[in-house]
């Protein structure tokens, strides 16, 4: 369903992603692992529109995105989480959660049901991070989103709480395609069907989990 | 994010009836002054409106509310009765408006200001320069309105018609800044990455902002026309539309209410000072620092303080 | 042209450094261009014309480094710095109104700048030619200044980074104080050579700040080169803008500022960031 073909993208005279081909099925969970700098995030990004590759193309369900704008590769079924929450700050939860849903289609309190939230009309300016962390999921999943792409989704929260975004993002539906970044390998291995290892703009490994191992213990040991 | 508290529903309340009433009861003086506060106030909601639910600060208001005014007039003069005038004035801003939105919108902050400072005075240096707008002598013999059962003449009746104006433009602003549009326009200026990311144009949206904001410089252009039965190239030039946010500034960014404040305060205090000093730009320029300095909330904003926290 | 063209540079400047390299949008440099004419005057009335060209330069320049430690130095964003140096423009405008009166002033010439010059096989006056000179003299002043030294390095370091900046050594704070001064007394500079040419006068503050700020952008902020092709350039549309196509030419410069600021790709567009 997603296909990225031979991408490259520079910063500042470095590769960040270096002639990066993959292949994405539909209803697959792909978590992306490897060291900061790796070009995951650049990855991310490349897939969501907000940086544009200066060479490759990339393909969602057979048809060429390459180009369009973050905004029309949302309405085509991309959602988005972002590493470092990315709320509407002036907002309540309610709020945020209304605009979400107006653009996706989605009832506010099913939403929040399936993300745990409640007290909506509390400020999202006061609300603690792990709140913020779930509003976020809730926001990427508003747009009844074909393909989402999380980038540490529980980062920044204690294990309680990050144990919760991942059982929240186990229990989505199956025919959901997932591609997540995680640098936490136990949450990373509840929720990967498939294992993709990134390093210095390239894939290294991509596979099964358990084929995984043993790639893994020689980036994280060393 | 938008909310009508009760405070700012009441200011506005008060500021409307406190001016119908000296409106009513006072001299001459006072209803030309009301007239020009409402026009003014109608100027900086429409200011308010992009630069503080969307961050667009715009320094071509003037210019955007200069065309309203001469399309009004140039129709008018060509013979065309005010009420349809009025329609042409109002379009030919809101296309204005909407042309510089569609241009300009992916700029932001400074560099925004900065495009809209250029784009304003390029329709100043036009209008300058046009003979067949009258040039640098403006145009005159500008009718008022027609309006049932009274004469718009009579200076009474042309400050509460043009407060009831500032009253339907300051419901419609309410009504947008509360619609699935408004609350998208606030979030782009909020969140513009995760605006984007939920499917939201922010490009289209800002545009559509200020198309919106320009159709009430219109109404205000309108108005203004109507009022001093002239237009000059004045109205466009930069600094009118740096007084505008100035005004914006001093009465409180982003509340709705404080382009009301704002626009009574200024003027208010300009028809006082004339009175005994030449110099009152200065406490403007002082009290517009202090302002930044407080932390950019204008007079309405102090008004709010207690009720915010 | 080329006098026109040195006299906007010099204007300009200013406002390229203070804009340019700390990215701070000052309002107010036509108000300090216009403080320039005035002091210079002042001075000149009582010292002469090459007195008034070394002090009035330094009193505006310390006066800018008084505003930027009193006041502008604690506002953060550039709208805040825009609204308040607006503010200024109306304060300053209304001093100089009180001390100086309504009336434009004027600064005569010194006497060995009086009459022309034979350049070239031309006779040019030979005060036009003093401002191309000087024009010239600050452009490289300024190019070894920003360029040679580590200054302009320094200053976008403190600009991208102020806390990396400080890491590394520099004294961000002192640096910023200097850069703004120099800017200002730029700006006075401007003022006092003008004078001679345009006469003082309140509008000034206004009317030099526009084509400095069409200056700065389409040259490219905070490079000394760029600034002055933009001088150029701005200079160019001016001069035979007016002489061929004299309706068209006022809308052209605000065109091409927007021109500009539209399609520069570097710099301008709000979404930074990379993964």
């Amino acid at each position: 369903m997603l296909e990225l073909s031979g991408l490259f993208l520079g910063f500042g005279g470095i590769n960040v992603i270096c002639d990066l081909s993959l292949r994405v099925a539909t209803g697959e969970r792909l978590v992306i692992l490897g060291p900061n700098g790796a070009g995951k995030t650049s990855l991310l990004r490349l897939i969501a529109g907000e940086v544009q590759p200066e060479q490759g193309n990339i393909w969602l369900n057979y048809r060429e995105i390459t180009g369009d704008t973050v905004a029309t590769r949302a309405r085509a079924g991309i959602g988005r989480g972002f590493q470092q929450t990315s709320l509407f700050t002036g907002m309540t939860l309610r709020e945020n959660l209304g605009l979400a849903c107006a653009a996706g289609g989605r009832r506010i309190e099913d939403l929040a049901a399936q993300a745990g939230l409640v007290d909506l009309d509390r400020p999202v300016a006061e609300v603690d991070y792990g709140t913020a962390r779930r509003l976020d999921l809730a926001l990427a999943l508003a747009g009844n989103p074909r393909l989402l792409l999380l980038d540490e989704p529980a980062s920044g929260i204690g294990p309680g709480g990050a144990a919760e975004i991942h059982a929240l993002i186990a229990a989505l539906p199956r025919d959901l395609t997932l591609v997540v970044i995680e640098h936490d390998l136990d949450l990373a291995f509840a929720i990967a069907d498939r294992i993709a290892i990134m390093d210095r703009g390239r894939i290294t490994f991509d596979g099964p989990p358990e084929a995984a191992r043993p790639a893994l213990k020689a980036i994280y040991d060393t | 994010m938008f909310r009508l508290t009760t405070i700012r529903a009441a200011t506005a309340a008060l500021v409307l009836i406190a001016l119908a009433a000296w409106s009513v009861h006072g001299d001459y003086l006072a209803r030309e002054i009301t007239a020009e506060i409402a026009i003014l106030a109608i100027l900086v909601l429409a200011l308010d409106l992009v630069a503080g639910f969307g961050g667009m600060v715009s320094l071509a208001h003037g210019a955007i509310m200069g065309v309203g005014a001469y399309g009004y007039a140039l129709a008018n003069l060509a013979g065309l009765p005010p009420w349809p005038a009025a329609l042409v004035g109002i379009v030919a801003s809101t296309a204005t408006g909407g042309v510089i939105g569609a241009i300009s919108a992916r700029l932001t902050g400074v560099f925004f200001l900065m495009v809209t400072l250029a784009f304003g005075q390029m329709i100043w240096a036009l209008t300058f320069r046009a003979d067949a707008l009258g040039g640098d002598n403006g145009l005159g013999g500008i009718a008022r309105p027609a309006l049932p059962f009274v004469d718009s003449n009579d200076p009474l009746v042309f400050a509460l018609y043009a407060l009831l104006m500032l009253l339907a433009c300051l419901l419609l602003c309410v009504a947008v800044l509360r619609s699935p549009f408004g609350h998208r326009f606030q979030a782009v200026h909020d969140n513009p990455a995760r605006a984007a990311a939920l499917g939201f144009a922010p490009e289209r949206i800002r545009a559509q902002g200020f198309a919106i904001s320009s159709m009430l410089a219109g109404v205000a252009g309108v108005l203004a026309a109507q009022h001093m039965q002239f237009v000059s190239p004045e109205l466009m030039v930069w600094t009118a539309s740096g007084e505008v946010l100035v005004v914006l500034i001093l009465g409180g960014i982003g509340s709705v209410t404080g382009a009301m404040v704002g626009a009574a305060g200024y003027l208010l205090l300009k028809h006082w000072a004339a009175g005994w000093t030449d110099h009152w730009h200065l406490a403007v320029g002082l009290l517009l620092i202090a302002v930044v300095l407080a932390g950019g909330r204008g007079l309405s904003g102090l008004l709010e303080r207690r009720r915010d926290a | 042209m080329l006098q026109h063209a040195a006299l906007l540079l010099l204007i300009s400047s200013g406002l390229s450094v203070s804009f340019g390299l700390m990215g701070f949008v000052n309002l107010a440099h036509g108000a300090l261009y216009m403080l320039g004419a005035y002091i210079g005057i002042a001075v000149a009335a009582k010292a002469g014309f090459w007195a008034a060209l070394l002090i009035a330069p330094l009193v505006v320049g310390a006066l800018g480094a008084a505003l930027y430690l009193g006041l502008l130095c604690r506002l953060r964003g550039p709208m805040p710095q825009v609204l308040a140096s607006f503010g200024l423009v109306f304060i300053t405008v209304e001093l100089v109104r009180i001390l100086w009166g309504d009336v434009a002033l004027t600064l005569e010439r010194p006497a060995i700048l009086a009459g022309s010059r034979h350049v070239l096989g031309v006779d040019y006056p030979a005060y036009r030619l003093f401002i191309i000179l000087l024009g010239l003299a600050v452009a490289v002043g300024l190019w070894r200044t920003v360029h040679r030294s580590s200054l302009g390095a320094m200053l976008r370091a403190a600009v991208e980074n102020p806390a990396m900046a400080r890491a590394i050594g520099i004294r961000t704070g002192s640096l910023f104080l200097a850069t703004f001064a120099l800017g200002a007394a730029l700006a006075g500079l401007g003022g006092v050579v003008a004078a001679p040419i345009l006469s003082a006068n309140t509008g000034m503050a206004i009317s030099a700040l526009i084509p400095a700020l069409i200056v700065t952008v389409i040259g490219g902020m905070g490079s000394v080169s760029g600034t002055i092709l933009g001088a150029l350039i701005v200079a160019a549309i001016e001069v035979f803008g007016a002489a061929l196509w004299p309706d068209a030419s006022a809308v052209l410069i605000y065109a091409a500022l927007a021109a500009a600021l539209i399609w520069r790709p570097q710099g301008l567009l709000a979404v930074k960031g990379h993964g």
